[in-house]
């Protein structure tokens, strides 16, 4: 039985490790392919042509994780038992619509915060004046494409959680799991944060930094989107709030409602501030997160629907 | 429902594939024309977005197998005795159909992707993409209840019914509307997309694609309630 039980967590550990490989490779590879053939950083470049190709890179780059999670499966004959691809949400209703709202409330929530921050000495409504139809209407077709265009986010989610976070509960305690899985998938985002990705290229301590906020974003975004998926024993949820998070975030909002000088006030803070602010709420989210997750006494829902 | 959805997959195996080469063949045409062609005047932009449509409405076209396949009394019957019960397969059906959809959403989705680098920034047609996918979805949500209840070939007696009014209605206000942002711009093309951009259409066009979403989901709460009636129209 020991024997068995060692020999499980190998197997665990070498399918990790395939995952691992064939999700971190391709993306790797092409940038270095892109800043071979163009001698510019992709997400930073003043190259129209190269800007638009960090978009498409951006859109199908997603994909990587699911295509390595496809992948695993195949070439180490594991199947498709447990792929967390479960659409029943009778019984589990609350964890699916709850945590949308939660991080539909945490780009709203900012609004004020960042008004209160920077700009408190004018009115509310003067900083947000483009409550108008057209924004809302912005605002509203974005939801449509987070929600119905979900391709890219999915891409990321069925590999991370809906593969990675479950070899790794297996392999070592919660929290351990939690933090370890969220430093993986920060530093899957190194390549494209030494390329300029979110927090472009000049700020103090380029590119390690960045490489260290991102695994700090990460690990309690994981936290929260672990929490959803084992609660729901699907990827379907986290892969919206992963879509919510990247394409209604504080920084959409402001896009589309807050006056120009705001949005300035905003852009001259730098990227490593604003990071740090606007992680102060999910950081929060996410070590609530952590603490339900290790609750013994909550169920948990396994990706073939079993409790 | 699961067991049901495979059962679909099997029995409209040949269908979800002609619909997925159609809209790979459709992806790669959209890539020629985008490539081979200058897309700098807005009237050019209508050759893809047809080429897009003509994926979906063939995807709606392929489903017809799974409906029919199970206009039989006794098969009925069998399915309604099994655990999952008639619930499990109408919301497969659903599922099925909307599976098929967002296949298509995705490779259209794709194409659309590839195709911003190629023009240079100039081509992206992903909302007029949602709207054909919540358009279809809303020709579904209405059509799907009909053929549960009617049987498969009034449903699509009804559909036809209910497109001819739609085109009824287009039709009404182009004749009686007000077109003057049309007529007088010297590029009706993009005047029209100025005026499907402006705020209030633009406000109705996104409550319209939410819309179509929960109408979808209603419809098949509906259809799971027409069910057994529909049953009794079927033949043996």
């Amino acid at each position: 039985m020991k024997n068995d039980h060692e020999n499980e967590k190998k197997q665990n550990l070498l399918r990790l490790l395939i995952y691992l490989i064939l999700s971190f490779l391709p993306d790797i590879i092409s940038v270095l392919v892109i800043w071979l053939i163009f001698k510019e950083p992709l997400f930073a470049s003043k190259n129209y042509r190269v800007t638009q190709l960090a978009y498409v890179f951006g859109i199908l780059g997603m994909m990587a994780p699911s295509t390595a999670c496809l992948l695993t499966r195949l070439l180490t004959k594991e199947g498709f038992g447990n792929n967390y691809l479960d659409i029943r949400i009778k019984g589990n209703a609350g964890y699916w619509i709850i945590p949308i709202l939660v991080k539909f409330l945490e780009g709203w929530v900012y609004l004020p915060v960042l008004w209160f921050l920077f700009m408190r000495h004018t009115s509310l409504s003067a900083d947000y004046p483009n409550f108008n139809a057209v924004s809302i209407a912005s605002y509203l077709h974005q939801i449509c494409v987070v929600f119905l265009c979900f391709f890219s986010p999915f891409g990321e989610e069925w590999g991370w959680r809906g593969y990675m976070m479950p070899k790794l509960l297996k392999l070592m305690p919660k929290p351990a799991a939690v933090i370890l899985g969220g430093i993986i998938w920060g530093l899957w985002h190194a390549p494209f944060t030494i390329t300029g990705h979110n927090f472009g290229i000049n700020y103090p301590g380029f590119p390690y930094l960045g490489i260290l906020l991102m695994c700090l974003v990460c690990v309690v975004n994981n936290a929260f989107l672990t929490l959803v998926t084992e609660k729901t024993g699907s990827i379907f949820p986290a892969t919206f709030i992963h879509g919510i998070n990247n394409s209604l975030s504080v920084s959409i909002l402001l896009t589309l409602f807050a006056s120009s000088s705001l949005r300035y006030k905003v852009e001259s803070a730098g990227t490593i501030k604003m990071t740090l602010i606007i992680t102060i709420i999910p950081a929060i989210t996410g070590i609530v997160s952590l603490i339900l997750f290790m609750k013994k006494r909550v169920k948990c829902v396994n990706g073939d629907g079993s409790v | 429902m699961y067991a049901f959805l495979y059962r679909y997959f099997r029995l409209n195996l040949y269908g979800f594939l002609v619909a997925i080469m159609f809209t790979v063949l459709t992806s790669a045409l959209v890539i020629s024309v985008c490539a081979f062609i200058e897309m700098d005047d807005g009237f050019l932009y209508l050759i893809p977005a047809i080429i897009y449509y003509v994926a979906f409405l063939l995807s709606s076209l392929t489903t017809g197998m799974i409906f029919s396949a199970d206009e039989n009394k006794t098969a009925c019957a069998f399915f309604l005795s099994t655990p999952a019960g008639g619930k499990a397969l109408i919301r497969a059906k659903y599922l099925y159909i909307l599976i098929q959809y967002l296949m298509v959403l995705f490779f259209c989705y794709c194409t659309d992707t590839i195709c911003i680098p190629i023009t240079d920034g100039k081509f992206t047609l992903l909302p007029v993409l949602i709207l054909f996918f919540c358009l279809r979805l809303l020709l579904s949500a209405i059509n799907i209840p009909f053929m549960i209840r009617f049987g498969s070939d009034r449903g699509t007696y009804i559909k036809s019914f209910v497109v001819t009014l739609l085109i009824f209605v287009v039709m009404i206000y182009i004749l009686f509307g007000d077109l003057s942002w049309f007529f007088d711009s010297k590029d009706p093309f993009t005047a029209f997309l100025a005026w499907a951009r402006s705020g209030k259409i633009a406000l109705i066009r996104s409550i319209f694609q939410i819309f179509s979403v929960i109408a979808y989901i209603v419809s098949c709460r509906i259809s799971v309630r027409l069910f057994r009636k529909g049953v009794e129209n079927y033949e043996k």
